[in-house]
């Protein structure tokens, strides 16, 4: 009787330390569950592309939470927030550049994977549940490309997503209703970038982690199909491990993506834009160039047809598309003997790809057009050349917005002439902006009433008595109008 | 004799354990130092702020150095710090005065009261500051003469130059006896 179960035989030479962790762990049997997969056929480069992708995730999460420390994601701070990570912070611009180009990227890569996989008739099998998820994860990233785009609230990204929303606008029945949803009410605004930062960083990312999960586990139930001359449900082929062999070609995929992505972003790195101007009629958008064949597309549907453009041809495509395993059901892998299958995708890739490349020259055909976009390419440029100005407050008085409810001009000069002469200014700062010394009063009105204001300054709190705050001793008057002033304060 | 024969079954599967752990070797080494370099530009992004430095940055102009010749009052003036903040810039206004040190010559000092921080006034009837909180005062050279206030007025770094007197302002830590600049 052994009085140890082993799967396999642990190899010479481990040392103390991994017996005691492995002990605790089971940390042997997890890698040799991870590792130790086998592929019919062997270890291929054709297979990198899906180890790619979540690759690049992981690199995506890893840089979009660091960019998070310093971005912001509100109407006023969200462009001058980037300007700073872009302009100012070390390693702003690489990390963002790096972000923008591994979206791109990802895109990329989600092709070639679906390409691979379809050629190989991957989804053969028992296989529609990995196809399925596999097809969620593509709607995901779809999402997240979109809503990350709006983010940085430049003026390409903000006409883009304002068409965007507005083409989902247009969907019989729910249009109306989603693009409002997305957008947080009928125009784009702070509600709008809000609500696409939370997409971007916990719905979306929270789904994708979950349906990479369902996928790697599908996929490993089902094993993986091999070659195109390998019988999906019962492998003839000699196995390889996928360690170490498809490993080291998954790493090294790795690293050529690291190098490129690197590289671009270093000599290249991607420009931000002035900020969004909402009241510019002369912008001319465009979306990224993953969704230009989209764009292209919707261009020959006018009027009352964009029901077929946007709903009807789509859906169509995207159904097929998504039960292509349970239309092609014939175990028959090889790409030559599936002339339906193989020829209506080669037609739809076809057909995107073409659209993308109309989209391309339709606009450089046009000379003002062409010319609207090289000036708007320039003050890009010119835009990334400024030096980085920063948001200035309290450089402004609060006069601004005086209606006719608001107290006497005179009131509130007396109010700042005391806040003045009464020292209010010396640990409150000019118009209440705060100083290391004392809190903000800006906004105070709307926190506190006239009457609350009037207690505390004739009566401070203990607390605030502590920290130097001295009771009000002077005429009432004196002390509506002190409070007038501090009510004043945005 | 012969331990090593290739032909040996033992011998074979040890020679592909070396090499298998040969090539586990090099992957974990080629991950680790992947992970070590992109760790760079993290590390560098998230410390970034460390580095830089807070308070105001520069000098304030108080004026041509003639308008300091006689000084049997204080000269009060009113200077504009900037406080950089991330990507935004805080302005704010503060008084300070100017004053004869005990050569004659003129030295700025902060109207912030050392006591609580409340500002200082000159009182031209007493020929001397009053803080308006707490009654802390002080003598035209900004020595304490009574009251709470435990230290002097805080003297501001000031410099003479193209024949112009500036100052940088700064704020000090309160109730201290000495001076000491809040971070």
């Amino acid at each position: 009787m052994a009085t140890e179960i082993q799967s396999a035989p642990p190899p010479a030479g481990r040392s103390g330390f991994w017996r005691w962790l492995d002990r605790r762990t089971g940390i042997d049997a997890a890698l040799h569950a991870a590792l130790d997969e086998p592929i019919p056929g062997g270890a291929r480069w054709a297979y990198i592309f899906g180890s790619g992708l979540l690759f690049i995730f992981l690199s995506q999460v890893i840089t979009g939470v660091f960019l998070a420390i310093y971005y912001v994601p509100a109407a006023n701070d969200a462009h001058i927030s980037l300007a700073y990570i872009v302009k100012v912070v070390s390693a702003g611009s690489f990390l963002r550049s790096l972000h923008s180009y591994g979206a791109s990227a990802a895109v990329v890569l989600l092709l070639l994977h679906i390409i691979q996989t379809f050629t190989y008739g991957s989804y053969k099998g028992r296989r529609e549940l990995i196809w399925l998820s596999g097809c969620v994860l593509f709607a995901l990233m779809l999402g997240m490309a979109f809503t990350g785009y709006l983010l940085p609230w430049d003026q390409r990204s903000y006409f883009a997503t304002a068409v965007g929303t507005n083409i989902m606008g247009e969907v019989p029945l729910v249009g109306g209703a989603i693009k409002a949803l997305l957008r947080g009410g009928s125009q784009m605004g702070t509600l709008t970038i809000s609500r696409f930062f939370v997409l971007h960083v916990f719905f979306i990312p929270a789904g994708i982690f979950l349906f990479i999960g369902l996928h790697v586990l599908l996929f490993r139930k089902a094993g993986a199909a091999g070659p195109i001359h390998e019988d999906p449900l019962a492998p003839r082929l000699a196995t390889e491990n996928f360690y170490p062999r498809q490993l080291v070609m998954d790493l090294l995929f790795a690293l050529l993506l690291v190098a490129v992505l690197g590289a671009l972003s270093y000599f290249f790195p991607v420009p931000l834009g002035p900020r969004a101007d909402p009241a510019n009629t002369t912008f001319i958008p465009r979306p990224e160039w993953y969704y230009l064949p989209a764009f292209e597309w919707l261009k020959f549907w006018p009027g009352r047809s964009g029901l077929i453009g946007i709903v009807i041809v789509p859906g169509i495509v995207i159904g097929l598309f998504v039960l292509t395993p349970f239309l092609d059901r014939r175990l028959e892998r090889h790409p030559l003997r599936r002339p339906v299958a193989m020829g209506s995708f080669g037609l739809v890739l076809a057909a995107v790809v073409g659209l993308g490349i109309l989209s391309h020259v339709q606009d450089q055909r046009q000379p003002a057009v062409a010319a609207a976009l090289a000036v708007q390419e320039q003050q890009m440029r010119d835009y990334m050349r400024e030096p980085f100005h920063p948001m200035l407050l309290g450089a402004a008085p609060a006069a601004a917005g005086a209606s006719a409810a608001a107290p006497a001009a005179d009131i509130l000069a007396r109010g700042q002439a005391l806040y003045t002469s009464r020292a209010c200014i010396a640990c409150h700062g000019a118009g209440g902006r705060g100083t290391p010394l004392a809190p903000a009063l800006a906004g105070i009105g709307a926190r506190m009433s006239a009457d609350q204001i009037a207690a505390f300054l004739r009566h401070p709190s203990a607390k605030a008595a502590k920290t130097g705050m001295p009771a009000f001793t002077g005429a009432d008057a004196d002390l509506n109008a002190l409070v007038a002033y501090l009510r004043s304060l945005k | 004799m012969n331990t090593t024969a290739p032909t040996s079954p033992a011998s074979e599967s040890s020679e592909r354990g070396g090499r298998r752990s040969f090539l586990g070797a090099l992957i974990a080494v080629g991950t680790a130092s992947m992970a070590a370099l992109l760790s760079i530009p993290l590390a560098r992004l998230a410390l970034f702020p460390l580095r830089r430095r807070a308070g105001q940055e520069g000098w304030s102009d108080l004026g041509p150095l003639e308008s300091f010749t006689r000084l049997d009052h204080p000269v009060a003036r009113q200077v504009t710090i900037e406080q950089p903040d991330g990507w935004e810039r805080a302005i704010t206004q503060q008084m300070v005065y100017v004053i004869p040190d005990s050569h004659g010559q003129p030295k700025v000092v902060s109207s912030v009261c050392p006591h609580l921080g409340c500002s200082v006034q000159w009182r031209r009837d007493q020929q001397r500051f009053v803080c308006p909180c707490h009654g802390g005062t002080f003598a035209l050279d900004g020595h304490r003469l009574a009251g709470p206030p435990a230290r002097d007025m805080d003297s501001l770094p000031h410099r003479i130059q193209d024949g112009h007197l500036y100052c940088r302002f700064v704020f000090y830590r309160q109730l201290l006896a000495s001076q000491e600049a809040v971070d």
